[in-house]
């Protein structure tokens, strides 16, 4: 049983790295508090209900396309939010930009409420992943080792671009000393458009691979950014390998401890903060 | 600026014609509900169906001469901002009377706002017992089965299933699921001493990830979960419980109100055990007949099991004010006791020692009808609430204990 819970957290685990990782990517080079990430999820959780059932539906190549879509229209908000707002604030003081990515929260909170009401909707699981693997009498369901298997995936291709490619040599020096980067002549501007973009792109991905697993519905952006940012703030804000191994520790700990603590499984990644931000308190101080 | 005034006075003009039946001021009617979060679907039923009753009391006339309004504010799912909304609808707004909260702890915020500026608060959607039997509360009129109620309910159902001996459950850890699982534990135990709890598992209100709660409740290899949540922490259990063939491993018994079972269409399989509050499906009388009409002419759609309540209690409670002949809370509690309403519902009386309605609670098991597109619960079992109703010394008991 323990080990059923382990893979049920880890899975559970991948999952809020999924979201998590565009959170700390864009906070890593823009210092921006993202507070609208979860309303981005949100967003590709309904644009995969809205295109689901016209890209061949019921299929997994329907399905890929269709959360790919999601995801690709998701970035373009982002960007078009990152261009037209938040561009104009990254020398505010953080309060400011609190306030305005709190704004978008809302913004699309009540827009989506416009265009899809407020009732729960749901989008089916690809036919050839619905069902499950039996180990002994436990069952894991397909679609969630799925999407363990593309999380894991997104987190190699990610560490491959940050590691190898110019890009990330870019996104380090940026998440190090920004003014450096400018000084060598690279435009900025480009970079933080690219970086929130593709954080939204992870957001919407992952909400497309949320939406088949429960109701998708307006309240999706809260429901979802607690753990984002529990997870963004053990890993350490900015860092995608911490976000990683915060994500994977949340999850397994959540599932073990609802095996053995079924009163206190929701406090745990609660406790863990707070050991994680008091360690830290006091090796700062040195 | 001229156009300007000519409209004014136009306007004040309509107000003066069209108000003119109505001499005195309105009743106004303080609807503090759970418009947006995690309760909005089911206010937005509860609320459509309030307004075709207020609608109807209007058109006959009124009450006590007066027109009736409603005054809409939102609580937000939250306790906090209930206390604040109930206290301005009181105070700002004037309002004579309110209803509206729909999860258990909105209900508590705005009960103790009702008792502290003695305004009568009546309930269609909530249900704890903690605020009109514990607290005694003389301000709040429970008009749905409370969850004391609703647990023994529910057990008297279980007991009559042989086959359940093995019982797992899962509540959201707050007010409602914690004293329903409470309720329903205590009874069958009586009922059933040969019934075994096993597992039970919390889960936070808000959780959407039921994957590592599933294979607990699935490992003591229980005949039955039995299962208190709502809204989409209900249709996420039960979707994500297909994949991983709970319903394959063991039999589920859960609450299935009208609104979850729209929603989750053919998602949700045949033969789960339910339970809800006010059918429309379950109960046939002319006068449902032609509230379900209405109803799915002005919204397109069925009616919920809270704009069956909502509708009903607003009538019971016009039908009280015409009797009291006034809006006094003591009077009108005096009013709804004495009162023979029979409603949506059929006959529903009121007991003065809590003002709780002897609410009716149905259960069944779902099944696909060609008549809807969506399973609704066959072979209804409805236990009354003359049937669970807490004694009044156990009353004077639980009274005792809260003090």
């Amino acid at each position: 049983m323990l080990f059923v819970q382990i893979v049920n957290g880890l899975m559970e685990g991948v999952m809020l790295f999924m979201v998590a990782s565009g959170l700390t990517l864009i906070f890593g080079v823009s210092r921006i508090v993202n507070f609208a990430h979860g309303s981005f999820f949100m967003l590709g959780a309904f644009l995969t209900y809205q295109f689901a059932p016209h890209i061949l539906p019921g299929t997994m190549l329907g399905f890929v396309l269709t959360v790919i879509m999601a995801g690709m229209l998701t970035a373009f908000v982002g960007a078009c939010f990152e261009v037209i707002v938040l561009r104009r604030i990254y020398h505010a003081e953080e309060l400011l930009q609190l306030i305005v990515t709190v704004g978008m929260v809302m913004i699309m909170r009540d827009v989506v409420r416009v265009v899809w009401g407020m009732n729960d909707l749901a989008t089916a699981i690809p036919d050839a992943m619905s069902g499950a693997v039996n180990v002994d009498s436990y069952w894991f369901p397909i679609y969630n080792l799925g999407v363990m298997g593309i999380g894991l995936l997104v987190v190699v291709v990610l560490w491959a671009v940050v590691r190898f490619t110019r890009v990330g040599v870019l996104l380090r020096a940026a998440t190090d000393d920004r003014g450096m980067v400018a000084l060598l002549g690279i435009n900025q501007a480009y970079i933080f458009t690219g970086v929130f973009a593709s954080g939204s792109l992870l957001a919407g991905i992952a909400g497309g691979l949320a939406a088949p697993l429960g109701s998708i519905n307006f309240l999706l952006d809260t429901t979802v950014i607690t753990g984002a940012f529990l997870v963004v703030v053990i890993g350490g804000l900015g860092s995608l390998s911490g976000a990683f191994a915060a994500a994977l520790a949340i999850g397994v700990l959540k599932a073990v401890g609802v095996l053995y603590f079924p009163r206190a499984a929701m406090v745990t990644a609660f406790v863990i903060m707070a050991i994680v931000l008091i360690v830290r308190s006091f090796k700062a101080r040195g | 600026m001229k156009y300007r005034m000519y409209v004014a006075t136009v306007a004040i003009g309509l107000s003066l014609v069209t108000g003119a039946s109505f001499a005195a001021d309105p009743i106004l009617i303080g609807y503090v509900g759970d418009l947006s979060g995690a309760c909005g679907p089911y206010n937005d039923g509860n609320l459509k169906a309030t307004r075709i009753a207020v609608d109807e009391i209007n058109a006959s006339g009124g009450l006590l001469g007066r027109k009736v309004e409603l005054k809409v504010r939102d609580s937000k799912t939250n306790p906090e901002e209930a206390t604040k909304q109930a206290r301005e609808s009181i105070v700002v707004d004037k309002a004579d009377i309110l209803t509206g909260p729909c999860t258990s702890s909105v209900l508590l915020a705005d009960a103790a706002v009702a008792q502290e500026h003695k305004k009568l608060l009546w309930n269609s959607i909530g249900t704890t017992h903690r605020a009109n039997i514990d607290f005694g509360n003389r301000y709040v009129y429970q008009s749905v089965a409370n969850s004391l109620m609703e647990g023994r309910a529910l057990a008297e159902y279980a007991a009559t299933q042989k086959s359940w001996k093995r019982i797992a459950t899962i509540g959201l850890d707050y007010e409602w699921p914690r004293q329903t699982i409470e309720m329903f534990k205590q009874h069958l135990k009586e009922l059933r001493p040969d019934v075994q709890f096993v597992n039970s598992v919390w889960p936070k209100l808000g959780e959407s990830n039921f994957g590592s709660y599933i294979p607990v409740l699935l490992n003591d290899k229980p005949d039955v979960v039995f299962g208190v949540m709502f809204g989409s922490a209900s249709s996420n259990f039960i979707r994500q419980g297909k994949t991983y063939g709970m319903f394959e491993r063991t039999k589920v018994f859960t609450y299935a109100s009208t609104y979850l079972l729209k929603a989750l269409g053919n998602d949700i399989p045949e033969g789960v055990y339910g339970w809800t509050r006010s059918p429309f499906y379950g109960i046939k009388s002319p006068a449902m007949d032609s509230f379900v009409a209405k109803f799915k002419e002005a919204h397109k759609d069925f009616p919920d099991d809270e704009s069956i309540a909502g509708y009903d209690s607003m009538m019971q409670m016009a039908g009280a004010i015409k009797l009291a002949k006034s809006l006094d809370p003591a009077k009108l509690v005096d009013a709804l006791a004495a009162q023979e309403y029979v409603g949506l519902r059929g006959k529903v009386s009121v007991r003065k020692l809590d003002i709780n309605a002897y609410a009716p609670t149905f259960i069944g098991v779902t099944k696909k009808t060609p008549a809807y597109s969506f399973p609704i619960l066959t072979d209804l079992v409805r236990i009354d609430g003359e049937r669970v109703m807490p004694s009044e010394v156990e009353v004077a008991r639980m009274r005792a204990l809260a003090k």
